[in-house]
């Protein structure tokens, strides 16, 4: 089950999500395919961009990676087919220049780049392309696992052409829009069996990408430096590291004293005593991403059979509106989060603005202790001697499990427990680690817990959590979970799920904001905040980042979902702008991928490529970039 | 609580080497017994080990597969890996036998293989401990000496109290004053890692960069660990002067410092040397928190890692590399004792 | 020695010699001044700990009736500072030591009654001629290796980690795996305590085993055992700070340890130094208190011990 680990991470696993209906217009695919850019000015010398981050890439086996640091650097040394574009999130051609279907949806035909080269010179061809393809679709194959999520219904590639590849699909499926798969060459992997893949450390990667590894020290840094013919243009820095700190303060330093550029996965407070340092610039950026306190709804198996052990008293709508009128949550975000995050109401963010329902001011749980009592009360609780209410002989008394691995959701858990205190509800808190909460989760023995989840611009997988299909199925005692960790049940619900996912545009925007509505008035989650990603940079060092989406109060400067621009855009404070703005994706181009004219040509430069996609979303499934997923399609 | 273990294995030291000692008709039958029973506590500790990680609730299908639904299929060639489903004590045999070919599994998270990760591991967790060990004992040593030797002295009473500091002192508290003291805004010092995050050029330089970098963890680690030590080597010192030999020796005419030197100190440091060896398991895990706050990328920050999902292979080699490095120190402790100890060695 | 010769019954000699012993050790302790140092220290903090209710009100542990501002210096309302929910530091040091105390203390008391149970019975079970009795010896003992040789800091994580964090699982696993080295101490003194003549008196008057070990074996360990004990705190209390910081403990109950631990995550190098300083300290003067007071104890004990 995908679960938030942390929100830089839920950004990376973003993939797979479904953009898209549309189609992808091609304007022809121009000629300028040709290699890349240099663009006019030359780099001084030689620059180095350090990341701080407290994750660290474990392998550069892309079949093996798992930490999110893993998919940034993969993101980096390989190229896919498509990308998200750096405006918004429309997506845009990256290998694969232009792209259609036939009438049906089954026959999916790719135009391939031409004039890239692999780091090692040798050039890319459609065959590379259908390697790739070919060995990930191999059932049982840990490739498959890996990359399910795009490749699930794909039955045949081939290359067709020296620069085309025809892919045949089982349904039509918008996944094929977005295919985030690395493009590996045929060349070297064709000498690692399947037998030897596990063990294949792919220490000296070629790939396409914007950089190419030039030091690796496993789950403690590495270092990347410059593709000079990368197809999208030079990247303005020479040198790009990332270091790993176990030590979240020691970060902070670094970054305070600049023998680190760039930091990420800063806690409020730590990233919060940044403001006002020299030469440091704070970034507070939207993400699509919530916090929740969840509450055990009933947990049942996909049969209905009831399993676990949790407080019958939480299955009771009122015990349930009390909890969620007792709660502060504005002085959580203002305690907690620093002012970083918005209070949280429903589950699609309101980054997401067509589709992100906002209850009216009258319907919304503010914060009201007295009223929280009041139902209680009138719900049979009677408050006892001890502080604790009574009903029929029981306590009142719930469970709240947080996860050690996040400091903000370790903070909140005192102020929960001391406002539910307030109003006659005792509580235990522990914490633990994901695992074993989502171990607990599954088998329903839980009371209430708080996690996070990162949602996608298609609201369809976040929807698809509250199904009855998600719930939790098999034997006990250990019982396999889905992606449920409420147990909502409710088929008027489900209903609607199957509903929208036929259905676009404006008809679509209004049964997903009908579904919120209908799991906001049942409480099924109590969503506390909209966190924000906190990030922190020199700015007296570095400028030129290219934040996605595009706006530089808000947008994410790096760790953006599937979207690498910002890397090989960002530059030097004060080297020439036409050190890299006519790359790729530097310019704020809107999707399209043109080349915009700048002033001294050197030879080689791209012409433009015109791509307009549509984005719009259509039901499709949620991908976790983990090892293994199954969605309830998939599962027998 | 180091202390007590500390006289506690002291204790089964000596008494293991009297009772050597007793037995033995010669060195070499009193080495290879004790030999040999360093051996079986290994093998008490590979036991151990297994039925503790088997004991706890542990399905690693849960783990790699972040509990999302699984085909059967899938669950089968998992357990396959991991050698789950067989009977426990075919489980155990694997274990052994596979232990013994160093194949320690692989880890639950990313099913890298245990062996390379704590390969990896190794040697930053080797420097670090092994140059503090060496400062620590080496300082430790002296500070005893002078205090055992001139006791009541200024130096006596002003080490003293301030080794009692350090001895009560958290090391990873320690390490975070320091860091923020030293490094941060005076840069005095590097804010983690082992080596310059932008490269630490080669050669000599290369070799500047590391020990820059280890100054801190390693400072920390020799202040806290020497405390121990000095205090272990002064009462030791005490003990030993009070020696009728010593007597004889100073009535012999024989210089004080002489004395000190050629007599007391080396009676003196036998027992202060098995109890450095007997210490150094503390050392280890001194080291999980000391690696933590400073990024270090060793052992113990690999424990701490691995602790939180829980991977337990990975804690599995861990702990077993861990027992082993105190078994084999108590071993040499012990030998050093046998060897060396006059009173042991019978004609 | 009174004028007039009074019959005492044997029970009220003994404890006539008991005080009068007592009162002798006592004299001899007040000698060393290092050891009454620690002595007053703890005295001050075992008070602090009782106390903690009147000293500083409960409600300053609640985060939400917390309105001062976060991570700030120390000022005359907050002599210590706050921490990142905008609590005062001094209200949470002075309740830590009420639960740094307790837990040091409870998992001390864990980890004797089981070091001196296998010591004592080791011991006696070893002294014994029968091959029986050495085997138990034998077999006891390796369990205890097993304990001292697998570091104590993994085996706590795992343990915690898999039981579930809290102080009393805190409590429990420092217990549990720091009683080896006192099982050692004690079966080596219990064996001493074997070769006396009037235990083999009384085995020859027919006094059984349990009866041997707990009327003879087991006071004259005694003294060594208190020794021991108080030592065993300084290094359970350290043992505990640990563990908190680690995140193995209780997210709500403060102790030293939790506080450092949230200083730690939260960033210190935010705003209030003390916030790091405080605890760190704290913990330095306990443990160094319970260290000089078994030290001096040791010290004061040590020639009766030595009637061989």
């Amino acid at each position: 089950m995908l679960r938030s680990i942390s929100r830089r991470r839920l950004r990376l696993t973003a993939a797979g999500a479904a953009l898209c209906a549309g189609l992808a217009l091609t304007a022809p695919a121009i000629a300028a395919n040709s290699a890349v850019a240099a663009s006019a000015s030359s780099s001084p010398g030689a620059s180095t961009f350090v990341v701080g981050d407290t994750d660290a890439v474990d392998t550069l086996n892309p079949f093996l990676g798992f930490t999110g640091q893993d998919y940034e650097v993969y993101g980096l040394i390989y190229d896919n087919l498509m990308d998200y574009g750096q405006l918004n999130y429309t997506g845009t051609p990256r290998l694969a220049t232009s792209w259609s279907h036939s009438k049906n949806g089954l026959v999916w035909t790719y135009h391939i780049r031409q004039g890239v080269k692999w780091s090692d010179g040798v050039p890319l061809t459609a065959a590379d392309v259908a390697y790739t393809f070919q060995r990930n679709i191999k059932p049982g194959s840990t490739e498959f696992a890996d990359n399910e999520a795009y490749v699930g219904e794909i039955t045949s590639v081939k290359a067709t052409g020296k620069y085309t590849v025809v892919m045949k699909v089982r349904h039509y499926t918008p996944v094929m829009n977005r295919l985030e798969v690395p493009i590996l060459p045929k060349h070297i992997w064709q000498k690692v069996s399947d037998k030897q893949l596990s063990s294949f450390k792919n220490l000296n990667p070629v790939g396409t990408g914007a950089f190419t590894v030039s030091s690796f020290s496993p789950n403690q840094s590495i270092t990347l430096k410059a593709n000079p013919n990368y197809w999208g243009g030079k990247p303005g820095i020479s040198t790009l590291v990332f270091q790993r700190f176990d030590n979240p303060t020691a970060m902070k330093l670094a970054l305070a004293n600049g023998s680190i550029d760039f930091a990420e996965g800063l806690t409020p407070a730590l990233w919060h005593s940044l403001a006002g340092t020299p030469g440091v610039k704070l970034i507070n950026a939207h993400a699509g991403n919530f916090d929740e306190l969840s509450f055990n709804n009933g947990a049942a198996t996909v049969s209905g059979k009831p399993i676990g052990n949790g407080n019958p008293a939480l299955k009771d709508i009122n015990v349930r509106h009390a909890i969620s009128y007792a709660l502060n949550t504005p002085e959580l975000v203002q305690k907690v989060l620093l002012n970083t995050g918005l209070v949280g109401t429903t589950v699609i963010p309101p980054i997401y603005p067509q589709f992100h329902y906002n209850p009216p001011a009258s319907q919304q749980y503010h914060y009201d202790p007295s009223k929280a009592k009041a139902i209680l009360n009138a719900d049979g609780w009677k408050m006892g001697s001890n502080g604790v209410r009574v009903k029929n002989g029981k306590q009142l008394s719930l469970r709240l499990f947080v996860r050690n691995q996040s400091p903000t959701q370790v903070q909140d858990a005192p102020y929960i427990k001391g406002w539910l205190n307030a109003i006659g509800i005792k509580v235990t808190v522990t914490s633990m680690s994901d695992s074993q909460l989502t171990a607990v989760i599954g088998n329903g023995q839980y009371d209430m817990f708080m996690w996070g989840w990162g949602v996608e611009p298609n609201p369809d997988f976040q929807l698809s959590v509250f199904t009855c299909a998600q719930r939790s199925y098999g034997k006990g005692p250990n019982y396999s979970p889905g992606w449920s960790d409420s147990f909502y049940c409710n088929p008027a619900y489900d209903k609607l799920y199957h509903e929208q996912q036929a259905l676009d545009g404006l008809a679509r925007e209004r049964v997903v904001k009908q579904m919120q509505k209908m799991l906001y008035q049942a409480d099924a989650y109590n969503v506390l905040y909209y966190p924000n990603d906190t990030q922190a940079y020199r700015s007296d060092k570095w400028t030129g980042f290219a934040p996605s989406p595009d706006n530089p109060k808000t947008g994410l400067y790096l760790y953006q979902e599937i979207a690498w621009w910002s890397y090989y855009c960002l530059r030097p404070a004060g080297s020439p702008a036409s050190l890299t703005d006519t790359n790729i994706g530097c310019g704020h181009e809107i999707g399209a991928i043109s080349k915009a004219a700048s002033n001294g040509v050197s030879g080689g430069m791209i012409g433009g490529i015109i791509a307009a996609v549509v984005v719009i979303s259509a039901g499709a499934l949620f991908f976790a970039r983990r090892r293994q997923t199954a969605t309830a399609d998939e599962r027998e | 609580m180091a202390d007590v273990m500390l006289e506690g294995a002291r204790a089964a030291a000596e008494e293991r080497s009297g009772a050597g000692a007793a037995r033995s008709s010669g060195l070499a039958r009193t080495l290879s017994v004790k030999v040999m029973s360093a051996a079986i506590t290994l093998f008490v500790v590979l036991v151990g080990n297994f039925f503790l990680f088997r004991v706890l609730p542990a399905d690693p299908a849960k783990n790699l597969t972040h509990n999302s639904a699984l085909s059967a299929k899938q669950l089968a060639a998992i357990n396959r890996t991991f050698g789950l489903g067989l009977p426990l004590p075919q489980q155990f045999w694997n274990y052994l036998v596979q232990t013994f070919h160093g194949n320690l599994g692989r880890s639950f998270v990313n099913q890298l293989p245990v062996s390379q990760l704590i390969g990896q591991a190794l040697w930053p967790t080797v420097l670090l401990v092994g140059t503090s060990t060496v400062l620590s004992t080496v300082i430790g040593v002296w500070i005893g000496i002078r205090g055992g030797w001139n006791r009541g002295s200024t130096f006596d009473k002003t080490s003293t109290a301030f080794v009692n500091v350090l001895y009560a002192m958290p090391d990873f508290w320690l390490g975070m004053v320091l860091l923020i003291a030293l490094a941060g805004k005076l840069a005095l010092f590097p804010d983690g890692g082992m080596h310059s995050f932008t490269g630490s050029g080669s050669g000599l330089a290369s070799l500047g960069d590391l020990l820059w970098h280890l100054a801190l963890p390693c400072i920390v680690l020799t202040l806290v660990y020497l405390a121990e030590y000095s205090l272990v080597m002064r009462s030791s010192l005490i003990d030993e002067l009070k020696a009728d030999y010593l007597l004889t020796a100073r009535a012999k005419g024989l210089r004080d410092d002489l004395v000190r030197r050629r007599h007391a100190v080396p009676n003196a440091l036998l027992p202060s040397v098995t109890l450095i060896m007997l210490n150094l398991g503390f050392v280890i895990s001194g080291a999980i928190t000391t690696e933590t706050v400073f990024s270090w990328p060793g052992l113990g920050r690999l424990s701490y890692v691995a602790l939180n999902a829980p991977d337990y292979p990975t804690l599995e080699g861990t702990f077993l590399l861990f027992s082993a490095a105190v078994i084999v120190a108590n071993l040499i402790g012990d030998l050093l004792l046998t060897v060396f100890d006059p009173r042991v060695r019978q004609a | 020695m009174s004028a007039q010769p009074v019959t005492l019954t044997p029970r009220a000699l003994a404890w006539t010699r008991r005080r009068a012993a007592l009162a002798r050790f006592w004299r001899e302790f007040r000698k060393d001044r290092r050891g009454m140092t620690g002595l007053i220290i703890l005295a001050v903090m075992i008070a602090v700990a009782l106390l903690a209710p009147v000293l500083a009100n409960s409600r300053g542990l609640n985060p939400i009736y917390a309105t001062a501002p976060a991570n700030a210096g120390p000022t005359l309302r907050f002599p210590l500072g706050t921490d990142s929910d905008g609590r005062s530091v001094l209200t949470m040091l002075i309740w830590g030591a009420r639960n740094s105390l307790i837990v040091g203390l409870t998992a001390t008391l864990i980890s004797i009654i089981i070091g001196a149970l296998f010591g004592v019975v080791a011991g006696h079970f070893g002294s014994v001629r029968a091959r029986a009795g050495r085997l138990t010896d034998n077999l006891l003992m390796r369990v205890a290796d097993w304990f001292l040789v697998v570091p104590f800091l993994p085996l706590a994580m795992v343990l915690a980690r898999t039981i579930g964090p809290s102080l009393g699982v805190i409590i429990l696993v420092i217990g549990l795996t720091s009683w080896a080295g006192t099982a050692r101490i004690v079966r080596a003194q219990a064996l001493a305590v074997e070769t006396r003549p009037y235990l083999e008196r009384a085995k020859a008057l027919g006094a059984g085993h349990w009866h041997q070990m707990y009327r003879h074996v087991l006071p004259n360990v005694m003294p060594l055992l208190l020794a021991n004990t108080i030592l065993t705190v300084a290094g359970t209390i350290l043992a505990e700070t640990t563990l908190s910081f680690l995140g193995l403990g209780d997210p709500i109950r403060p102790t030293w340890g939790q506080m450092l631990g949230a200083a730690y995550n939260y960033g210190v190098g935010t705003g209030n130094v003390v916030w790091l300083l405080a605890p760190g300290i704290a913990v330095i003067l306990v443990v160094m208190a319970f260290t000089l007071v078994g030290h001096a104890l040791e010290a004061v004990l040590d020639p009766k011990l030595r009637e061989r």
